[in-house]
């Protein structure tokens, strides 16, 4: 082992700089969530604030608010300015960076209890200001007139982006010292101690990732206790200038409990995850030899690392993305939260999806899944037996030396896989127009009366399934042309002199030695038309009342009519389920890939 | 030296480039429109030099699921033009950001009555209105001399021109699509959605309405069978089409040498009520996940400006949201675009609630059944019956 220290040193590096940058993610991360609960809490805090002290002083004075305000000045440090302009209200803040969209929603929820509860007869919007002094401070201030009757009588406040940060330090320098200490010890443990150094390593990583970790944790308990102080402290203060009327704000304390809890158990999941998947490699041996292989095929792996790099960015993150969308409720309504923190609860996760997808079985039922279901398979098997028939009979009339003009018919006959199915769909589609398409005037022309071709779903069955024979025949037809021509002309011969007929020839020459070639590509073909998504959302569009979708023209309307992504991925994973099925039944029963002579 | 220079040079550019803060907008413009919205963004980029506006065009079909998609990630466009409709989902996504901190007062009374509201949602407003649009009456001057007022006169006109063995009708319009058919459903006095945002598919009002369009095709045999897009345009071209309702944009599709006029759309003779299509207000829109949106509001407020209005209205031949543009001589005069704006006052605007995604679908299989000869009433029960059952699924 000791032959591959540089590269194990490497690796450890890699390593340790991926968790760096995880943990920084992670911290970063909880800054901003420390952030959003507060501010969000201060727009309810201030929001109940102000309607109390509005009740009160709308009574007394008009100009109370800004007293109030006055006063927050002074308690709050990171308030720099403040500034009445003709009776409305403008603060300004240290940071801008710590107003977001997120923000944005807490004070609109404000506001609209503030409209349900208090105001009932606001006659007009509620102002909202937006001072921002560019690079370093913004803050929000919503002014809300309360008219009842006509007559101005108070205003309300709602303010928020007041708390500029609560900076978690974990100082840069420690993590530094941290890593650069963990790195000297790897590399002179290497060099002493090179089979225990690995999992030593590793072990002491962990340890300091705990440490920082209780740091944090700390450090967020300090900063709710600040929080907790200042609102207390803002309380008396209030509580001192209304006399009696007091304020009672029990009901926040304990709402601003909850989510810093929920938060720390988010991280700790992740970080505890990864941890305990660390130390199961390490346990298991699977690291060191995963490491091992990779360092001692090092070549071949440098060769294929542009390979995997794209397979897995192009077919393995969306398959394990799918997957995981699968089991949760991922729908319009929470698209756009954040995505690491919605998978990252595992309170999101469940087989609900399955469960409401296969538990009704209903024939009559066009969007039905045992219906669709059937109706892919019958369309599958249906479509197959024609690609294969017309593919293998024209391949046939193809491998003949003895007809003209070969190469032409091949290439006219390939056309209709050459042209972009798109286009060839949206022809066929223009050809079964009850009135103007090229179908129903043949038929008439032939003295049959013309057909509504997509009114009725086993008519829509024809159309589709006519525009996807043309589609696949040719795909057919060359895979069998190739095989065809591989067959050596001795076998011919062998059976001519033995005195067979053309057609136990064909039967025993030509189908044994198609067949190596022709079954891996209907195992393809079903896959192919199983899933042939544009012929139906195209020609008959799945129509009439859904009779003609399949099941991923079904998937795609859950997810892009209803935006009801989970349920759509749990029914491409059931999709996925079935083909992957079927592929492992066929290639064991047909031994697909056994060669000809074996 | 010389590489001196030009390393300098390229320095300056680079700084120089740096300083501008670059606002992409996304469009889904074609023809006329587009051509216009560059004229727009080439003033703009002119007339200042802190911010570069940069245009793209992303295809209509493909617009809001690339929105949907490519905002939350970030990397989507800083600001985006398209109908109200899909607010109220944009909103529940987190996708648009509310607009109240930048406008001024008074912003309302620089749009055409009721082309601001629809860009509310929930009490908070999140597009800027550029232009109104809603489907209207066109006819060929050739063949129809003094175009329908009501439904019956419509009717009978259109029967004289009709004749399915040469391949003419009298009205062509995509009557199996629920989009096109919500006029005589609204004018009827039926609506997508009570009060309470509530669907109500299957009001009496609706299924007379759904029963009208019935015998339009059925018992008139006005209108040919199973009308795509491309058969009104192709019909309309080839003159073979004496009315035919479409929206602003089957303007750009019409041959150069092919007359055509438009008149609102007749008023329901059974009711006595104007037919009542969708509306839906063309706005400009601003991402949350934008990084400059103070540039992004600049430019949504050029793009709402008089000047630039009236190059959308003149050039890009649009029934812009702007109100005072209309009373500019080039805009006044125009034949069509004030017929436009009086057929927005006898429209309803197109429901914003993210509900009314689920609505498309179901609706639109019923219209197709019942163009096609079922019975209404069974079958709008059908259609809100699945409306109401995914609505529950996706959890409304």
């Amino acid at each position: 082992m000791t032959r591959h220290r540089s590269w194990r040193i490497i690796a450890l590096v890699i390593m340790a700089v991926i968790f760096a940058l995880i943990y920084d993610n992670v911290v970063s991360n909880s800054e901003d969530k420390l952030l959003e609960i507060y501010s969000g809490d201060y727009a309810y805090l201030t929001a109940e604030l102000m309607d109390k002290l509005e009740r009160f002083s709308s009574e007394k004075e008009q100009t109370f608010p800004v007293a109030l305000l006055l006063g927050f000045k002074d308690r709050n440090p990171d308030l720099r300015n403040l500034a009445i302009i003709k009776d409305r209200y403008y603060s300004v803040h240290t940071d801008s960076s710590l107003v977001g969209s997120r923000i944005n929603k807490e004070i609109f929820d404000a506001q609209n209890i503030l409209k349900q509860n208090l105001v009932t007869d606001t006659t007009e919007r509620p102002y909202v200001i937006w001072r921002e002094n560019r690079e370093e401070a913004k803050t929000y201030l919503l002014y809300y007139p309360v008219v009842r009757d006509g007559e101005l009588i108070g205003t309300i406040l709602v303010e928020t982006g007041i708390i500029s940060g609560f900076p978690l330090n974990i100082s840069i320098i420690l993590v530094l010292i941290a890593l650069v200490v963990f790195f000297l010890l790897t590399i002179i443990l290497d060099l002493y101690l090179p089979r225990v150094s690995f999992l030593f390593c590793m072990l002491l990583f962990i340890a300091i990732i705990i440490m920082v970790n209780g740091n944090l944790r700390r450090q967020m308990e300090e900063t709710q206790l600040r929080w907790h102080q200042y609102k207390q402290e803002v309380l008396s203060d209030l509580n001192a200038y209304m006399g009696d009327e007091g304020i009672d704000l029990t009901a926040t304390s304990a709402r601003m409990e909850l989510p810093l809890q929920q938060t720390l158990r988010t991280w700790n999941f992740t970080i505890s995850f990864l941890g305990v998947l660390l130390i199961l490699l390490i346990l298991t041996g699977a690291l060191e030899y995963f490491l091992d292989t990779i360092i001692t095929n090092r070549m071949a792996y440098a060769y294929i690392l542009p390979a995997m790099f794209g397979v897995f960015l192009l077919v393995f993150f969306p398959f394990i993305y799918g997957v995981l969308i699968g089991f949760t409720d991922y729908n319009l309504t929470n698209f756009g939260g954040d995505l690491i923190e919605y998978f990252s609860d595992l309170k999101n996760y469940g087989f609900d999806n399955f469960y409401n997808i296969l538990r009704v079985v209903n024939f009559n039922d066009y969007s039905n899944f045992y219906y669709t279901l059937v109706h892919t398979i019958i369309w599958t098997i249906s479509n197959l037996a024609f690609h294969v028939s017309i593919g293998v009979a024209l391949a046939l009339l193809l491998n003949d030396v003895k007809l003209k003009g070969r190469t032409v018919f091949r290439i006219l006959l390939i056309l209709p896989w050459a042209i972009p199915s798109y286009i060839t769909a949206l022809i066929w589609k223009g050809m079964f127009h009850r009135q103007f398409g090229a179908v129903n005037g043949l038929l008439e022309t032939l003295g049959f009366e013309s057909i509504s071709w997509f009114t009725k779903p086993f008519t829509a069955y024809l159309a589709n399934l006519a525009t996807n024979v043309w589609l696949g025949f040719p795909f057919m037809m060359v895979i069998a042309l190739g095989a065809l021509q591989s067959i050596p002309k001795e076998l011919y011969e062998a059976s001519a002199i033995d005195g067979s007929s053309k057609w136990q020839t064909f039967w025993n020459v030509t189908v044994p030695l198609l067949r190596p070639a022709m079954v891996p590509a209907i195992i393809l073909g079903t896959i192919w038309t199983f899933n042939q998504f544009n012929v139906i959302y195209l020609v008959s569009g799945g129509g009439p009342d859904g009779a003609t979708e399949l099941l991923i023209t079904d998937a795609y309307k859950l997810a892009f009519a209803q935006y009801r992504y989970g349920y759509a991925a749990a029914y491409c994973i059931i999709i996925f389920a079935v083909l992957f099925a079927y592929g492992i039944l066929t290639s064991n029963v047909t031994k697909a890939t056994k060669g000809a002579y074996e | 030296m010389k590489k001196i220079i030009l390393l300098a040079l390229l320095i300056s550019v680079f700084l120089a480039l740096h300083s501008q803060v670059k606002v992409v907008l996304w469009h889904s413009y074609r023809g006329d429109e587009k051509e216009a919205l560059v004229q727009v963004a080439n003033n703009f980029n002119n007339s200042q030099t802190e911010i570069v506006l940069e245009l793209l065009m992303v295809p209509f079909d493909a617009f809001p699921d690339k929105i949907t998609a490519a905002i939350p990630r970030g990397k989507g466009p800083d600001i985006f033009i398209f109908a109200h409709d899909r607010i109220g989902g944009w909103v529940e996504a987190g996708i648009i950001e509310p607009l109240e901190f930048y406008l001024e007062d008074g912003v309302e009374k620089r749009f055409v009555a009721g082309s601001y509201e629809p860009m509310f949602y929930k009490n908070s407003v999140y597009g800027l209105p550029m232009s109104l649009k809603s489907i209207i009456l066109f006819y060929n001057p050739n063949i129809i001399k003094s175009p329908p007022q009501t439904t019956a006169e419509m009717i009978t006109m259109a029967k004289q021109h009709t004749n399915p063995d040469e391949g003419r009708y009298g009205l062509v319009y995509e009557n199996a699509n629920y989009y096109y058919h919500a006029c005589w459903m609204q004018g009827f006095g039926g609506r997508v959605f009570d009060a309470n945002d509530k669907p109500i598919l299957n009001s009496e009002e609706s299924i007379a309405s759904f029963q009208f369009a019935q015998d339009l095709y059925l018992k008139e045999n006005i209108i040919p069978p199973e009308v795509s897009n491309v058969l009104v345009t192709t019909l309309y071209n080839e003159q073979k089409a004496a009315m035919v309702i479409s929206g602003p944009w089957f303007r750009g599709e019409i041959d150069k040498d092919v007359p055509y006029e438009i008149e609102l759309l007749p008023v329901i003779s059974p009711v006595n009520n104007r037919a009542m299509p969708f509306m839906s207000s063309e706005g400009i829109i601003m991402s949350a996940k934008s990084v400059h949106k103070d540039e992004a509001f600049k430019v949504m407020e050029y793009l709402i400006s008089d000047d630039a209005a009236f190059i959308m209205a003149t050039i890009g031949k649009q029934p812009v949201a702007n109100i005072s543009v209309y009373d500019r001589k080039e805009v006044a005069e125009d034949k069509y675009i004030p017929k436009f704006k009086e057929q927005i006052g006898y429209s309803i605007p197109m429901p914003s609630i993210p509900q009314m995604t689920f609505v498309w679908s179901p609706a639109s299989t019923a219209i197709t059944a019942v163009i096609n000869g079922k019975d209404p009433r069974e079958e709008l029960d059908k259609a809100q019956a699945t409306v109401l059952e995914n609505l529950k699924a996706a959890g409304f």
